[in-house]
């Protein structure tokens, strides 16, 4: 009985799905809307879009795509976006095991190399990113330029070397020859700055976003472009359905470039 | 008064019961506390020992003040020695070291203890156990062991608390036998609190009767036995109790209801007392000379070795002891109706 | 036992059995065998099983030097300030160990209550292999000393009585009768402070940070492994897994039954 095994085959497909959300973690993905039950975008291109569109992003641009779904769903409120944030490293990981994901959002191209290649559609480059000394308000190591954080008197934190935070701001510190008098590495950059905005590390390298992003509880020392080490956001098409072009249009769209610059993402 | 060993108002409160005991002993005197449960007995021990604090009276030990307004010596600092009913030794230490800790504690050298220890085991017939640990001595060793133990230290005051009453009757009655011999040659004063008659009548030299938190009867074994002077300390001796008012020709009146003749007139407020063996029970009203005969109602019946105990209701409560045979050839049972009677030259009374 | 009695409590009990001990299976049927000598033995997997055991022991020595005092003064009064003392002790044991290590950042940090006064001193805690063990301390000192005021309070008080009467003041008690008694529970309680020291995460590296060989333990090299090298995360717990079934091992037979 053939149609017995598709049904099973599809079954399965789901409780891949199932399985695939949970594995995103990070809570439940968010919906713009609560209109469309599940399956694919119905509409055509260039009117409003119905149906649902799956986006993995990496999660430092948790409040930029927030405010695109926001957006979004004005100019197509048929159109359900769901949205789920990782690391970058974990997502690929997802899309390879067979997530069924429409768009990925990676911090840094390089983060995308692991990525099964059958699999994407298209690749744009939509926003930049660079590092920045993060200090404490009122900077009490009178930290002023990367040569500073080799002061044994200075407490610097980095991230850990597998987050892509820490692994800029090791080639960063290698072209300016700066010998950082590190004091730990941390997870991530939230714990990063964690340490710096409690006063407990003096500075510690991030990205300009995550500066922007701490609203006030660091402050930024820039970083000159010779030694920086740009990060470039691409954004992979998994599929060619109408919602996930609606999706990278929004992102790529002046508005969508307006809030990512708002938040610290510089122009691809 | 350098022979008075013990001189003691204890005064306190303890959940509902508040205690207020008198206890007075000479040197090498054994004192008997008896009570019901829950009267105040152990009480009395464990602020003797100074584990409980008094909140009135004092405590005088051999001419020293150990408790007294507002100045209290801690338990260590009291030349008390205690025993309870389960043994309480050490577990982790062999019966030397258990006898020896008391005298360690007090700051004997540990050589001079071990060998004071071996004498104490060596009195209460263990010598040879020294080595064993706890967990290997039959229950009446360890309550010997525990008693050589309370002894190590010299004390002024023994305290025992139901030293027997964890152990089965044969190892009963036989440590009741060392623990009697190796009293005799302690000097200080003991107090013994017990449930057990036997244990204080053959223990002690004075009882005191601890009931509801007060002293309600003081006296020797024989004295105690003659004349019990509460419901409670009867029941303990084994005797009827009757409050009475006695008239000049020895009829009582008795306080509960019913009467009784005697043939030894006391007259006024009387105790009457009736020995459960002086009860005859009888099918018919009997003929003769009994002078007390009433018709009863068999309440309860339990045996006892080879006598029965027979409870009785009628025109007034009372225990009847008899033979086995009795039983069988009278049909004893609950319920059964039957007549007792008593001579009157059974009833004894004194002035209440 | 009856075949229905054997079901309804052989069944949960089953149940029971491969909640706690299917994870354990995967992780040893997934390990990469053939490479779990040389991530062991290679990389940092080495500094950070070191530092675990080095710390997780100091946190055991110090739970043994602190916690028995609290649990013996916890055990013998059962007054108010107590009974709240209690509670609040146990509350390390439900906080999130990542709200633990913010409460010790701001106890022992620079900013913190005590740590800014330590700061004057030229003294600064996080950071160091120090707050390691203030933070395993933090989150493992409770167990212990439940552990330890459990078996306390499991001693007959008479016991007290007899000893004090004897001569013995409360310390000489504590020492030669109460101690050695509760040796068991003693034991049975580092067994579980140390067990969750040797996991602790969460506050670690949120009080301590995490630089290899400094404030890096075993459980933080595993999860920063994990985010490159699944196969050398695998192959440290293993470590990790083996490390502590030795060490239980040993505590548990030798003293609890």
């Amino acid at each position: 009985m053939p149609g017995q095994g598709r049904r099973a085959r599809r079954a399965l497909g789901v409780m891949g799905a199932v399985a695939a959300l949970a594995l995103t973690g990070c809570g439940s993905p968010s919906t713009s809307t609560d209109a469309p039950p599940a399956g694919r975008s119905t509409g055509a291109s260039g009117g409003p879009v119905a149906g649902t569109v799956t986006v993995l992003a990496a999660a430092s641009l948790t409040e930029s795509f927030d405010a695109i779904q926001a957006e979004l769903h004005h100019t197509h409120p048929a159109l359900t976006v769901r949205i789920s944030y990782g690391s970058s490293a974990t997502l690929v990981q997802q899309v390879n095991q067979g997530a069924p994901a429409d768009v990925l959002a990676l911090a840094g191209e390089a983060a995308a190399d692991p990525l099964d290649a059958s699999l994407v559609r298209s690749t744009t480059v939509f926003a930049s990113n660079s590092l920045e000394i993060a200090v404490p308000p009122g900077n009490p190591g009178h930290v002023t330029a990367l040569d500073d954080l080799a002061r044994p008197d200075l407490k610097v934190v980095l991230c850990e070397s597998t987050v892509p935070c820490g692994a800029a701001a090791a080639t960063t510190l290698e072209k300016a020859h700066v010998n950082a008098h590190v004091v730990s590495r941390e997870i991530d950059v939230k714990a990063t700055l964690a340490k710096v905005s409690l006063g407990e590390a003096d500075a510690a390298v991030v990205y300009h976003s995550d500066v922007v992003a701490a609203k006030g509880a660091v402050r930024g020392v820039p970083i000159p472009a010779s030694v920086n080490t740009d990060l470039r956001y691409p954004v992979i098409a998994l599929d060619d359905q109408p919602g996930t072009r609606a999706f990278i249009d929004a992102v790529l769209s002046p508005d969508g470039r307006r809030t990512l610059d708002a938040l610290g993402f510089g122009a691809p | 008064m350098s022979d008075r060993g013990l001189d003691a108002r204890i005064g306190l409160s303890r959940g509902r019961l508040r205690l207020d005991v008198s206890l007075t002993a000479q040197r090498g005197e054994v004192l008997g506390i008896l009570g019901p449960n829950g009267g105040g007995k152990t009480s009395t021990v464990l602020a003797l020992a100074g584990v409980l604090p008094l909140a009135a009276g004092e405590v005088v030990v051999s001419g020293s003040t150990w408790e007294k307004a507002g100045t209290r010596r801690l338990p260590e600092q009291r030349r008390v020695g205690l025993m309870l009913a389960d043994a309480l030794l050490f577990p982790h230490l062999r019966a030397l070291d258990n006898v020896a800790y008391g005298p360690r504690s007090r700051g004997v050298p540990a050589k001079p203890a071990r060998v004071r220890a071996r004498a104490e085991l060596h009195r209460v017939g263990l010598a040879e156990h020294a080595d064993a640990r706890p967990a290997q001595l039959s229950s009446g060793q360890a309550a010997r062991v525990a008693l050589a133990r309370a002894l190590a230290t010299d004390p002024d005051l023994l305290l025992l608390d139901e030293p027997l009453s964890a152990l089965d009757p044969e190892t009963r009655a036989r440590t009741r036998t060392d623990l009697a011999r190796r009293l005799a040659d302690y000097d200080g004063v003991t107090v013994l609190v017990t449930h057990d008659p036997l244990d204080a009548l053959t223990l002690a030299d004075r009882l005191v009767f601890v009931e509801g938190g007060t002293v309600s009867q003081v006296g020797t074994p024989a004295e105690v036995l003659r004349e019990p002077r509460t419901p409670y300390v009867a029941t303990i001796v084994g005797l009827n109790l009757y409050a009475a008012q006695s008239d000049s020709r020895g009829s009582l009146t008795l306080a509960g209801g019913g009467l009784l003749v005697t043939a030894d007139p006391t007259p006024g407020e009387v105790w009457a007392t009736v020995s459960p063996h002086a009860v005859v029970l009888h099918h018919d009203r009997p003929e003769g000379s009994a002078r007390n005969a009433w018709p009863m109602r068999v309440s309860d019946v339990t045996l006892q070795g080879q006598s029965a105990r027979v409870s009785l209701t009628g025109p007034l409560e009372l225990i009847a002891e008899v033979t086995l045979a009795s039983v069988a050839a009278l049909d004893i049972r609950a319920g059964r109706e039957l007549w007792a009677s008593v001579k009157a030259t059974e009833v004894f009374a004194y002035p209440r | 036992m009856t075949w229905r009695s054997r079901l309804g409590l052989g069944g949960p009990a089953a149940v029971a059995v491969l909640v706690l001990v299917l994870p354990l299976v995967a992780l040893l049927l997934r390990a990469d065998w053939g490479r779990v000598l040389g991530d062991i033995t290679g990389g940092t997997g080495v500094l950070a099983l070191r530092l675990s055991l080095v710390t997780t022991f100091s946190t055991a020595l110090g739970c043994l030097v602190l916690g028995t005092p609290l649990a013996w003064l916890l055990a013998r009064s059962d007054g108010l300030v107590t009974r709240w003392l209690r509670a609040v002790l146990t509350v390390p044991l439900v906080l999130p160990p990542v709200v633990g290590g913010v409460a010790l950042l701001m106890t022992w940090g620079r900013r913190g209550i005590v740590g800014q006064h330590l700061t004057a001193f030229g003294v600064e805690i996080p950071f160091t292999t120090v707050a390691v063990v203030i933070a395993e301390t933090f989150v493992a000192m409770p167990y212990y000393v439940l552990a330890v005021e459990g078996a306390m309070r499991g001693l007959d008080p008479r016991l007290e009585s007899i000893a004090r009467t004897l001569g013995a003041s409360d310390l000489r008690y504590l020492r030669t009768v109460a101690l050695p008694l509760v040796v068991p529970g003693i034991a049975s309680g580092l067994a579980l402070a140390w067990a969750r020291a040797l996991g602790e995460f969460g506050a670690t590296i949120t009080f301590a940070g995490n630089l290899v060989g400094t404030t890096q333990t075993a459980p933080l090299a595993v999860y920063v492994a994990l985010q490159q090298d699944p196969a050398a995360a695998t192959s440290l717990s293993i470590l990790l897994l083996g490390v502590s079934v030795v060490v239980l091992g040993l505590l548990r037979g030798r003293w609890v039954r």
